[in-house]
């Protein structure tokens, strides 16, 4: 018989242990870092091609080291702009790299590196003719908004970014704003789109998406517009402040519409089995079904709904349909449903920003990352082009007067209207409606902006499909 | 109330019998709170996903494989890793198993990538009336997989001979190694046996999720806690029972009005009331035996 744990051995072992979880740990530590910092790198690269003509070079490489070495090594390369960068603006944003929000995430960290490396070409920011090179810093808040502040201050004191743009999400970019706000730091965010975020008395944090009460307006509006009518909305809602607030606006604009809300049902946030709800809305026959949740909520909804033969003229979701993962996860089952979105790639805006159209932002992003743009890569890049209108307007990186420049901005996008009302929201911009028809997103409302997309009404039943 | 309401918490109670099972082996027979169960479940689900993806395997023809696979996965986590602290107190196997969780998941959304999948059988939502609550077949035979594998286990823990050295080492580990029993091993094949029914369970959560990811799974660990505290440690048996109550409360609260109000939004919050209730009324759980361990 064996003895295995004598104390001296166990305490041997116990180290070895220890020992190999560290360097396991640190690996991943160190994979993770080089993710997120190889992104900056390459695209500073991208950007010192242009300099590496003339002989300051060095004041790039102060900011870049690595990236000026590569600029070297690949040579010259002719375009728009033939100078040198007179200096850096830093942008910072936690982001969430890991968690639960990863997929939301990428793309608005996507839409800020599009944008950043599409200015940095042509120039950078110009502010009193000097060329300023844009730089970004993210950290990870894995998706917990207390984490997000943590690191917002710590960009601000130790990074010491100029500006910041938004993280992922409605809490966390809540808290990030309390920190702008004490330090006097601008903040324009794409991501978090809460009333209650704005409602705060708070000067210095501005978003460029439509407000929550906005969201599913337009799938409203587009369902009253057909042919059967819908009457009966059912509404299921997860409990966080975001989706609660498009919800109860959501039910405020049905009625006032003339629609009977005929099933308004709260569940728990990140629930991933809705199979009780949707019973619960296939007993209250509604015309039409409205999820204001996130994408795991809306797909298991998709599940039991074809699962429990829910079937309605009309399935509304205020995330999830918007996210390329609907159509490669979902398949067949994820066809006619409708989604409020922020920007798609068929507006017909005409900007006067670095990408100009939504095509042209779309063929970017799309021959860069290979994926397609969601709005929240658009909602990131607008960050972006509000803050250089705003800083070339002020004509200064002082970020009171960066501020002011945001307060007072008018300014058409590829993204649409970017103008702030006195509590720093866009409600100038509308929702575009979006639906999946076989097996692509189509635009369908506003008729105006559409490009000729047509809603597919009503939504077959489950079995006909 | 709906026989529907009824139906889905039995069909989601299975599943969750299956979630805690595992959990509960390990906590009772090893001792350790097993943080890195749910690891486990996310990866039987993406093993599910990849064999009926890449390899169009049935989910439930590539279960037994599955089982064999994680089978030899926990055994070489327990003998490389958990056997050399396993003396050391309950805070260091517990980081221990914590950090493996942690690393599972992380290296899970580096390999598996965040984006979000599906396991979509064609028969996946073929199913028939029962008065008035609609069964679907794939849960049903879902909830068939955890109740035969409880079974199974049971059979094993009470008519093998290794089986009954496993309930010894649990009951007395002097004892138990007085009388030949070779401790490691029969650690070694508790753990071994959890990883093989995690897997099972993420399998079985496959086909339950509308879509999930790397971090879809998390709850899992505080589900699997709740179920075998509901259930009893230690008790095969118990942890099925706790799966039924839990998954019964979960779909009442959510799926039943009580007047005009809508209970969904504090589900957690009642089962953890009823959790306090059972451990304040019968501190050992439903089934649980004073003095098993």
């Amino acid at each position: 018989m064996r003895l295995p744990h004598s104390p001296s051995r166990l305490q041997e072992r116990l180290g070895w242990s220890v020992a190999l979880m560290l360097v396991v740990t640190l690996l991943l530590a160190a994979c993770g870092d080089a993710t997120n910092t190889a992104a900056p790198a390459t695209t500073a690269a991208g950007a010192v091609t242009t300099a590496a003509t003339g002989t300051t070079a060095a004041a790039s490489a102060t900011t870049a080291p690595g990236a000026a070495t590569t600029a070297a090594a690949t040579g010259t390369t002719a375009a728009a702009f033939s100078g040198t960068f007179d200096g850096t603006i830093k942008f910072g944003a936690p982001l969430s790299l890991q968690g639960s929000l990863l997929a939301e995430s990428k793309q608005t960290q996507q839409g800020y590196d599009l944008w950043r490396d599409a200015v940095n070409e042509k120039g950078g920011i110009v502010v009193g003719g000097k060329h300023y090179k844009i730089e970004t810093k993210y950290y990870d808040d894995e998706s917990k908004q207390d984490k997000s502040a943590q690191q917002a201050q710590k960009l601000i004191n130790e990074d010491k970014v100029n500006f910041l743009l938004g993280p992922y999400g409605t809490s966390n970019t809540a808290s990030v704003s309390k920190i702008a706000e004490e330090s006097e730091i601008p903040m324009v965010e794409g991501n978090g789109a809460a009333e209650s975020i704005f409602n705060q008395g708070r000067k210095y944090t501005f978003g460029v998406l439509s407000p929550a009460p906005k969201y599913l307006q337009g799938v409203i509006e587009l369902a009253l517009a057909q042919n059967p009518k819908p009457t009966k909305l059912a509404l299921l809602f997860a409990n966080d402040s975001f989706s609660k607030e498009v919800a109860a606006a959501t039910k405020k604009f049905a009625e006032s519409k003339g629609m009977q809300v005929v099933l308004y049902e709260e569940y728990p946030d990140k629930e991933t089995n809705l199979t009780a709800q949707v019973t619960k809305a296939k007993q209250a026959a509604p015309d039409m079904v409205i999820n204001s949740g996130h994408l795991a909520e809306a797909t298991a909804i998709v599940r039991a709904a074809k699962e429990l033969g829910l079937n309605a003229q009309a399935f509304g979701f205020s995330v999830g349909p918007g996210l390329p993962d609907w159509g490669s996860s979902l398949k067949n089952d994820g066809n006619f449903a409708l989604s409020g979105s922020q920007w798609t790639q068929a507006v017909t805006y005409k900007g006067d920003d670095v990408f100009g159209t939504s095509k042209n932002f779309y063929d970017q992003f799309k021959a860069k990352y290979n994926v397609e743009p969601a709005y929240q890569a658009a909602s990131g890049a607008a960050c972006g082009i509000a803050f250089q209108k705003a800083i070339e307007k002020a004509g200064s990186l002082d970020p009171k007067k960066v501020r002011d420049a945001l307060a007072s901005l008018d300014s058409m996008a590829f993204y649409g209207q970017l103008k702030f009302d006195e509590r720093g929201v866009n409600i100038f911009k509308p929702m575009v409606v979006e639906q999946w028809q076989d097996g692509k997103r189509v635009t369908v409302w506003p008729t105006e902006v559409a490009a000729g997309g047509k809603a597919q009404w009503p939504t077959p039943e489950w079995g006909k499909r | 109330m709906s026989l529907q309401v009824l139906v889905n918490g039995l069909l989601l109670g299975g599943l969750l019998g299956l979630v805690g099972l595992g959990f509960s082996l390990v906590w009772g027979i090893l001792n350790i709170v097993n943080l890195a169960h749910a690891a486990f479940i996310m990866l039987g689900a993406y093993f599910t996903y990849y064999a009926f993806e890449n390899l169009h395997l049935d989910p439930f023809l590539s279960l037994p494989i599955a089982l064999v696979l994680f089978f030899g996965l926990g055994y070489a986590v327990q003998k490389f890793l958990i056997n050399r602290i396993i003396r050391a107190s309950l805070l260091v196997t517990f980081l221990l198993t914590f950090g493996l969780e942690i690393l599972i998941v992380s290296l899970g959304r580096v390999v598996f990538s965040g984006n979000a999948v599906r396991v979509n059988p064609d028969y996946g939502s073929a199913s028939f009336d029962l008065g008035d609550a609609r069964i679907n077949y794939m849960k049903l035979a879902g909830v068939g997989v955890a109740l035969l594998l409880t079974y199974l286990l049971y059979l094993f823990m009470a008519k093998t001979k290794t089986g009954n050295a496993i309930r010894a080492v649990s009951m007395d580990l002097n004892a138990a190694r007085l009388m030949g029993i070779d401790i490691p091993h029969i650690y070694c094949l508790t753990y071994a046996i959890s990883t093989a029914l995690a897997a099972s369970a993420g399998m079985l959560l496959s086909l339950y999720l509308g879509t999930f990811t790397p971090d879809s799974f998390g709850i899992f660990n505080i589900r699997a806690f709740a179920v075998v505290v509901l259930g009893g440690l230690g008790s095969i048996p118990g942890a099925m029972i706790g799966g039924l109550v839990f998954g019964l409360l979960d779909q009442f609260a959510q799926g039943v009005n009580i007047g005009n109000i809508s209970l969904g939004g504090w589900k957690e919050a009642l089962i953890f009331i009823a959790l306090v209730v059972v451990l304040i009324v019968r501190p050992t759980g439903l089934l649980g035996k004073e003095g098993y361990r």
